[in-house]
């Protein structure tokens, strides 16, 4: 075991897949030489050489493009994206391409792609540097959907997620890479996909979250239970394909849920959590599925932290569930 | 850089330029020139299928049947293609059997993508056919891709990409010749340009098309696209090139600019009876056997009917998601519930 951050912990599921195969290749913009702008592939370069670990043109659509070409002739190709605010030209290859290579071609061509990408606000980054695009992905049959909170679960869902016979968005919350630290053992070991986490029980109020937004979440359970309530926190650490099962399993034993995200309101991801238990798990409902997210406008600059929900704002919500 | 002549072998009438012969075997001739009747009668099938409603959206290869075989004939079974809508003889040249082409093309449930692709989004993976993909231009940085990787892993095979000049517009355009030039990747990409100016005026304020590839510092080469032995010698060289290390080439293809339109497969005839061959007997021959098979299995086809239900769900993600099953069991208890009802 070793204490890491999830930068570190990146690093090692990434020097441990291309050490373990020789079908990993990692690229990007930044990614060889320099290491990464945030040294998630720091030495690499150096330790697994050109070939295996390369720089690219600042080109979206072109690494995209490129992993997708690697990946039908049979290699495992693990791109970054160096913020997912720039995803957008790689849209239409990720969309229309690599989702629908399995689907439309009977399986004769598989997409193995891993695109690894950092997301979320907090770095006072503004419009570009902060999104949480995650509901996009999530929407496109054909793609999965990966979310980590921490160095063990950095680590354990990329090395899952480059296994994975299915093209992966694995996003890392980017405002706790250094932030969050923990135990995370040195050799290679997977996490499941399609799994969610309890990650601390409760009986009055299921929070449902992911990404650093774990981090507030469990900053608000302290506040509830310092306030006589309890709250279950779930961290869903994949959305898709989502674990309904552990989700269901703790509405009806708390009767309450509110969902968390920094995404913005309006057909986030939280609305698509909302929709499942309101439909499967109505009658143990003792007030109304809230959801503390982002605001519909675009990411804001000075007044970051007004955007993002913390805890205090989850803790509001939750006592409104339970006050109801 | 363009050249003030593209690479010509045949006068516009099919004899051979002056110290140009291709010197080709009567045999090897016989066979491209049946691929390109066999295109034909391929283009034939499907407009009486469309004119029953069976087939949707088509784009027909009349025209650029040179650009297809004769760049398909200077590849080698290992090698890649990448193909846009108008291509997909090139798969049946490659040896997929008749059936197996009409079955996607009829959405047929049988076919290997069980009728989930549209009509000329074909797939045949075991003859090195990557799926066709109605969004323009998308192939072709894939085509960088895929040759990149064949670079990584040392193997002498190429990739080859067919694009239209609309598909030379897009981003997809961009990045896959910067990419492939930058990598040094084995790839040749293959522009069939219409020929009509007023049409490519549209499209591009340069000069030529084949000028781009300055910009990406790639080798490019221009080629009377509706003379089969030109296009043979022009992709024959650029594959060589590129599976000795050279890097890729742009090779565009014209049709219609040199000669104002002329018949890639009436052109070829023209030069086999200079030679003396029977291009009577050559027809019939090609497409008598083709026709045949494609009414056969195009009535066998058709009595199959719809594909399975389930089949809507299959192949989303190598194994179906929770969602999915129960997504596909609503939907099968809705029809058998609703079996014999309909809106009247």
């Amino acid at each position: 075991m070793a204490t890491m951050n999830i930068i570190q912990a990146v690093n090692s599921a990434l020097d441990h897949a291309l050490k373990a195969d020789p079908d990993v290749f990692v690229f990007g913009e930044d990614v060889g030489k320099f290491g990464g702008v945030f040294r998630a592939t720091d030495g690499l370069q150096a330790k697994h050489g050109e070939d295996r670990v390369f720089d690219t043109p600042l080109s979206e659509a072109g690494i995209i493009g490129t992993a997708i070409g690697m990946a039908i002739y049979g290699l495992k190709p693990v791109p970054e994206i160096q913020f997912s605010d720039f995803i957008y030209p790689a849209f239409d290859q990720i969309v229309n391409e690599m989702a629908k290579f399995r689907y439309r071609s009977g399986g004769q061509y598989t997409c193995p792609v891993t695109v690894r990408t950092p997301f979320g606000g907090g770095i006072r980054g503004g419009h570009y540097h902060s999104q949480s695009p995650e509901a996009y992905f999530a929407h496109t049959a054909g793609l999965k959907v990966v979310v980590p909170s921490d160095p063990y679960t950095a680590k354990g869902l990329l090395l899952s997620s480059i296994d994975d016979p299915d093209p992966v968005i694995f996003l890392e919350p980017k405002r706790v890479y250094r932030a969050s630290k923990g135990e995370v053992p040195e050799g290679a070991y997977k996490l499941p996909i399609g799994q969610a986490h309890v990650d601390r029980e409760g009986t009055d109020v299921t929070i449902l979250t992911y990404g650093a937004v774990l981090h507030e979440a469990r900053k608000a359970a302290d506040l509830l239970a310092a306030n006589d309530m309890s709250a279950e926190v779930i961290d869903l650490r994949t959305l898709v394909p989502l674990d309904e099962a552990t989700i269901l399993e703790s509405v009806r034993k708390t009767g309450r849920l509110v969902i968390a995200h920094e995404a913005a309101r309006t057909c986030g991801f939280g609305a698509e959590l909302a929709a499942i238990v309101a439909e499967k798990a109505l009658l143990h409902l003792e007030a109304p599925i809230l959801r503390v997210t982002g605001y519909d406008t675009p990411f804001p600059y000075t007044l970051e932290t007004d955007y993002l929900p913390d805890a205090l704002k989850i803790f509001e919500a939750c006592e409104t569930t339970v006050d109801f | 850089m363009s050249l003030s002549t593209p690479l010509s072998i045949l006068s516009p009438s099919g004899a051979a330029l002056p110290g140009a012969d291709p010197g080709w075997s009567d045999d090897r001739i016989k066979n491209i020139h049946r691929a390109m009747t066999r295109s034909r009668v391929l283009d034939e099938h499907v407009a009486k299928l469309q004119r029953r409603g069976l087939v949707g959206l088509w784009a027909p290869a009349h025209g650029y049947e040179a650009h297809i075989y004769g760049a398909l004939t200077a590849m080698r079974e290992e090698d890649w293609l990448f193909a846009d809508t108008r291509m997909t003889g090139a798969a049946l040249y490659r040896g997929l059997d008749v059936r197996s082409w009409l079955a996607m093309l009829l959405g047929s449930g049988v076919s290997n993508h069980g009728g989930r692709a549209m009509s000329a989004e074909m797939t045949a993976s075991a003859h090195n056919f990557v799926t066709i993909s109605s969004p323009l231009g998308t192939q072709i940085i894939q085509a960088s891709g895929t040759a990149h990787g064949m670079k990584l892993r040392q193997q002498r095979t190429v990739c080859l990409s067919w694009f239209g000049p609309a598909a030379a517009a897009t981003g997809d355009f961009h990045v896959g010749l910067n990419f492939a030039g930058l990598y040094k990747v084995p790839a040749v990409f293959y522009l069939c340009t219409s020929g009509d100016p007023s049409l490519d005026r549209e499209r591009f304020a340069g000069e030529a098309f084949v000028d781009k590839a300055d910009g990406y510092g790639i080798r490019g080469v221009q080629v009377d696209g509706s003379d089969v032995f030109a296009v043979y010698a022009a992709v024959a060289d650029a594959a060589k090139r590129a599976r000795n290390g050279l890097g890729p080439t742009l090779i565009e293809g014209i049709t219609g600019g040199v000669d104002g339109g002329a018949d890639p497969v009436e052109r070829l005839e023209g030069y086999m009876t200079d030679r003396g061959m029977d291009v009577d007997a050559a027809r019939v021959g090609a497409g008598r056997k083709l026709r045949g098979l494609l009414q056969t299995w195009t009535t066998e086809l058709l009595g199959e009917g719809s594909p399975e239900l389930r089949s809507l769900f299959d192949h989303v993600y190598d194994a179906p998601s929770p969602q999915l099953v129960e997504q596909r069991e609503g939907l099968e208890a809705h029809k058998r519930r609703f079996e014999h009802e309909t809106l009247a």
